[in-house]
């Protein structure tokens, strides 16, 4: 029962173009196959399926299981709980029994159209991968419509692609072309045929894509998508990459490990890388990267190695040209056995591996530290040299200022024994002077002692006659001097009787009235 | 610290070498000048080229969250 939900759910992916776990993850097959929901309460009630997953799938589901359950195969959508076929409500708790189911069906009669929609669904659940041989061709303007025949019984089948799908696809049919579809069968109901929905095409058979891979590397050749002038260089520290690969496999555990710890800001899109399905969404993740190429310095596709067949998603036209149209620097890193794929030859860089990918990445940074390191060695080399210079050329300067310093010194003892001798001459002069002064002293002395004696003498001998004519001494004597006046009487002629005159005494003075004069 | 440019201090200390050995005479103070500016760049640059832990993010994540 799990194999078997298993392969419903991959086949439901390829069809969706998504992952496997977007349809149901593991664990929810598993709960599916230990539940055996009946019907849609029973299936709600597993985690993980909710109203838009049941919408979606619930109907194929509960088919498959009752199918699985009952060993009925022959005709996978009979029973209860088909929307749009038998017309019962799927939340119908009673589930009638298979039996009860086909009796309603039976019993009930639908419409064309009711019918025609209850195949449909059920055919929705048969996503097939088919080869065959091209018998048919119509290139419509949105659509392109085409049979394949079996090889073996000209069984044919009737094919229909969306003109962009058929686009991506990278193929382009023509009768005789063996090819393999994957895809969904659907009844167009105005005339009743059933046609498989085509999702993706391939070329079968390695000869048939070699020769597809040629043609288109002629045709990209003649463009110039591959010439050394359109390589951009990519930036010699790179530190924010947009990351294109796998979630799963060794490419990303290659990559990531070898990067080393560079302080990288890695934007990781994850997409399949196999398959049509990866053509999808690798141009899907470079549009999305591309959407702000300022934000990101190289933009990397990685992948392991693996034939022609298993890199076809890598020479789709469409993604070889996404890859060549993107405004972020490409590297990319996709392994080969034989030719180098497309997308890889337009890149602006390609390696071979995921691991070589990394370390062309982070080869700059490990050039540095070892330049940095020899750096450091040389610049301090330089250091020590122009240390060494400094030091030279103060030892001469020192030399020179030593130099300079003892004549200084030299000059300075010359100059203080002139000095010296000069102070004891002028000494000697001085010495001489002070005893030429005292003689001059000396001298000085003795001839103004004789000269104060003889001045001492006249003075004495001046002092003795004028003492002798001091009037005073003739006074004290008995004389008297007579003024009239202020004029000394001399004569009697110079008074007159009444006048009054002032005799001056030894002691004393006196006026004296004159009453008489005689001649 | 502002962004260190790699690219350019590497230059910046390739190029204050050749200074040196294009000098038949280093003038001394031009040299301590020049090979400290040197230790500065080297700082930087070392300092960016230190092991840093690669930061790793899924955008797949970020849409489904949209």
């Amino acid at each position: 029962m799990l194999q078997t939900l298993r392969q419903w759910r991959d086949a439901q992916a390829r069809t969706e173009g998504v992952e496997t776990f977007r349809v149901f993850p593991n664990a929810v097959l598993e709960a599916l196959v230990g539940a055996m929901p009946k019907d849609k309460e029973e299936m709600m009630a597993i985690k993980g399926i909710k109203d838009a997953k049941f919408r979606k799938y619930g109907t194929a589901l509960l088919g498959i299981i009752k199918e699985q359950t009952l060993s009925v195969s022959s005709f996978p959508f009979q029973g209860e709980g088909r929307e749009g076929f038998s017309g019962e409500s799927q939340t119908s708790p009673q589930s009638p029994p298979l039996k009860g189911g086909e009796e309603t069906i039976i019993d009930q009669t639908l419409s064309v159209s009711q019918f025609l929609d209850g195949l449909n669904t059920e055919l929705s659940g048969m996503a097939s991968r088919v080869e065959g041989e091209v018998s048919s061709v119509d290139e419509r303007e949105r659509v392109v419509y085409f049979t394949i025949k079996d090889s073996k019984d000209e069984s044919t089948l009737s094919c229909l692609i969306f003109r962009y799908q058929y686009d991506v696809s990278g193929v382009k049919i023509t009768i005789g072309d063996k090819i393999i579809i994957e895809g969904v069968p659907e009844i167009y109901k105005p005339n009743g045929r059933l046609s498989m929905k085509v999702g993706v095409i391939e070329l079968a058979g390695v000869g048939a894509l070699q020769k597809a891979y040629e043609a288109l590397r002629l045709k990209f050749e003649q463009e110039g998508l591959f010439s050394p002038e359109r390589k951009r260089a990519l930036p010699e520290f790179p530190e924010r990459i947009a990351l294109i690969t796998s979630e799963q496999g060794a490419a990303i555990g290659d990559f990531t490990m070898n990067l080393g710890a560079q302080g990288f800001r890695v934007k990781f899109y994850p997409t399949s890388v196999e398959g049509k399905k990866a053509v999808f969404e690798i141009m899907k993740a470079i549009k999305y990267f591309n959407e702000q190429p300022e934000k990101y310095d190289v933009l990397v596709i990685v992948r392991g190695g693996g034939s022609l067949e298993s890199l076809q998603a890598f020479n789709n036209e469409a993604l070889v040209r996404e890859v060549a149209g993107s405004f972020i620097p490409t590297l990319l890193g996709v392994g080969h056995e034989k030719d180098v794929t497309l997308a890889a030859l337009v890149s602006d860089m390609m390696v071979s591996t995921p691991t070589a990918t990394a370390k062309e990445l982070r080869v700059h940074f490990d050039e540095a530290r070892q330049s940095i390191r020899h750096f450091e060695t040389q610049l301090s080399a330089l250091f020590r040299e122009v240390l060494s210079d400094v030091r030279n050329v103060l030892g001469t300067d020192s030399e020179i200022l030593l130099a300079h310093l003892h004549s200084f010194r030299e000059l300075v003892v010359t100059l203080r024994q002139n000095l010296m001798e000069r102070l004891f001459l002028v000494r000697s002069a001085i010495e001489r002077k002070i005893e030429f002064l005292r003689q001059g002293e000396r001298v000085l002395y003795s001839g103004f002692g004789a000269i104060f004696n003889r001045a001492t003498e006249e003075v004495r001998h001046s002092g003795e006659r004028l003492e002798q004519y001091d009037p005073t001494r003739v006074l004290k004597l008995g004389y008297s001097l007579v003024r009239k006046g202020e004029q000394v009487v001399k004569n009697v002629s110079d008074v007159k009787v009444g006048d009054i005159l002032n005799v001056q005494l030894s002691r004393g003075k006196v006026n004296a009235k004159v009453e008489e004069i005689f001649e | 610290m502002a962004k260190v440019n790699l690219s350019d201090s590497l230059k910046k200390v390739q190029e204050i070498i050749r200074w040196f050995d294009n000098q038949e005479e280093v003038d001394v103070e031009k040299g301590l000048e020049k090979i400290k500016e040197g230790t500065v760049l080297i700082k930087e640059s070392r300092t960016r080229l230190k092991e840093i832990e690669n930061e790793f993010e899924v955008v797949k994540k970020e849409l489904e969250k949209e």
